[in-house]
């Protein structure tokens, strides 16, 4: 199988679909992340 | 401020410096949209963020299991039976004109009957009135029938074989996988008379089923169409219990969805097969080059005729599809389960937020096709008078046509992406309410519904992706 790599104008656009779920789930894992550390020094000064 | 302000002045550069979207292959296409299609993705994840922070906010408790149903009356037992016999009647009348009329798919009532007016019709009626196709399948009718007849005759049946609780709801998924197989794939489904045997196939199965295992429980579990349409008829106001009617809130209806095994395969073959339709249309799979002429190639090379590896390419396609929308809802189970600690387990995660896919569903049936309805619906009007297409005009309507200006293309597009909102923020709603009965912390509740949100986007994206592939 090739990847049709030309006539990128053709389907660049799906990527444009892609987007918003990566920079949502970025965001995600940052704000879980931020969670995650500010309960476990919670816990620690407890 | 300027944190937030330059990464947006600089997307929406971007955005603008982007040429636009080659559809140099396009028929049919909208027009003056005031903003590319790719940027509806973006708005409807906006649109679903925002909900989810306003449901954190706003909705600190599990409300929806409190919510009480108003009863408003009973249905007599004559309309029961009248819509039963109806029922029978239409299916009669549908297997006739296959088997007996013109062969022109256009001209015969049973294709137009089977894929326009019960499969994408009875779920529009379905979420308005509540399940009307338990009240008017024909199988069900029937085997009701020998029921009451047996018991006036000889006291009754004899007991039905126990079904099965770890079968559940798995044949009611194969049926509809099947169905969609028909609908997408298979290369006869224009025919009329094989849509026919098809038809009277299925009914037998069916009688057979309800002879072994009992008419309620195999319908309630087997029957595909059945099973569908009763899931969506949980997003109806009106909630039918025998012959007693209740209205109820919005989404309340969903957390009745039965939890029995196969219940999650119901859903995720219905909202993958609908993408799949979606998916086909578009050039990534259709296009000179595309996915189903790359695997047609390959299943050629491998020594299958043209037409099989055509079905076959098409039958991959089907179960990528569907197994792409089981991952993505595993995913976000399995995100849960790790925010939770491990408890509840996935499976029980499955079977618990199961429900939150109803909307979704319905979504992606409104999406793709709620157009195919209005247009292609009206072909009922002409072809009641002339259901065999052989030129008769019983009722004087064979001459009528289809207006195909009733809305415009801009206008169908608007409805698509409304659709699909409005079902992720369906199902985000009753993802959290179930999350808050999940889980005794409302901080854990809301951390586990990150992922939720976040295959709630996707599934928003890709929706919208197939949507917009199906017109380019």
């Amino acid at each position: 199988m090739t990847l049709p790599l030309a006539h990128l104008g053709h389907w660049y656009h799906a990527l444009l679909y892609l987007a918003p779920i990566l920079l949502i789930g970025a965001g995600l894992w940052w704000s879980s992340r931020r969670e995650a550390k500010r309960a476990q020094r919670e816990r620690a000064d407890d | 401020m300027n944190r937030i302000r330059t990464p947006a002045l600089l997307a929406a550069l971007l955005a603008l410096a982007l040429p636009a979207q080659a559809s140099a292959h396009g028929i049919g296409q909208r027009a003056d949209l005031p903003i590319p299609l790719w940027l509806f993705a973006w708005a409807a994840a906006f649109v679903l963020v925002a909900s989810f922070v306003a449901l954190t906010v706003l909705w600190p408790k599990p409300v929806l299991a409190n919510l009480r149903e108003r009863t408003l009356g009973r249905a007599p037992l004559a309309l029961e039976a009248l819509a039963g016999a109806l029922g029978v009647f239409g299916f009669a009348v549908i297997v006739y004109a296959g088997l007996a009329g013109s062969q022109t798919a256009t001209a015969n009532l049973a294709p137009t009957a089977i894929f326009v007016l019960i499969w994408v019709g009875v779920p529009f009626l379905s979420v308005v009135f509540g399940d009307v196709f338990a009240v008017v399948s024909p199988w069900r009718a029937l085997g009701r029938g020998v029921g009451w007849a047996a018991s006036r005759v000889s006291g009754g049946l004899p007991a039905p074989i126990p079904y099965p609780d770890w079968l559940g709801r798995w044949p009611a998924a194969l049926v509809i996988l099947c169905f969609a197989w028909i609908e997408l794939v298979w290369s006869g489904r224009e025919s009329p008379s094989s849509l026919a045997i098809a038809a009277l196939l299925y009914a037998a199965l069916m009688l057979l089923g309800m002879s072994c295992f009992g008419t309620e429980k195999w319908c309630r579990n087997a029957d595909g169409f059945g099973v569908a349409f009763s899931l969506f008829a949980l997003l109806a106001p009106l909630d039918w219990n025998g012959r007693r009617c209740s209205l109820r809130a919005p989404l309340v209806g969903a957390l009745k969805m039965p939890n029995v095994a196969g219940s999650v395969a119901v859903v995720c073959v219905l909202i993958g097969s609908t993408s799949f339709d979606g998916f086909s249309q578009g050039t990534v799979w259709t296009g000179a080059s595309g996915l189903a002429q790359q695997l047609s190639d390959l299943f050629s090379s491998l020594g299958i005729g043209a037409g099989g590896a055509v079905e076959l390419a098409y039958t991959v396609g089907l179960l990528l599809i569907i197994a792409l929308i089981s991952g993505l809802y595993r995913l976000a189970l399995v995100g849960m389960n790790r925010t939770g600690a491990g408890k509840p387990s996935v499976d029980e995660l499955a079977r618990g937020f199961a429900h939150t896919l109803i909307p979704i569903a319905f979504a992606y049936v409104v999406a793709h096709y709620f157009s195919l309805l209005l247009f292609q619906g009206q072909a009922v009007v002409f072809l009641i008078s002339d259901p065999l297409g052989d030129g008769s005009n019983i009722f004087g309507t064979s001459t009528a046509a289809i207006d195909y200006s009733l809305l415009s293309a801009n206008a169908i597009w608007y409805a698509q992406v409304a659709a699909l909102v409005i079902g992720h923020v369906a199902a985000l709603v009753l993802a959290h309410d179930r999350a808050l009965v999940t889980w005794s912390s409302p901080r854990v509740a809301v951390r586990s519904q990150y992922w939720m949100l976040l295959v709630m986007v996707a599934f928003t994206c890709l929706g919208l992706w197939f949507l917009s592939a199906a017109a380019s």
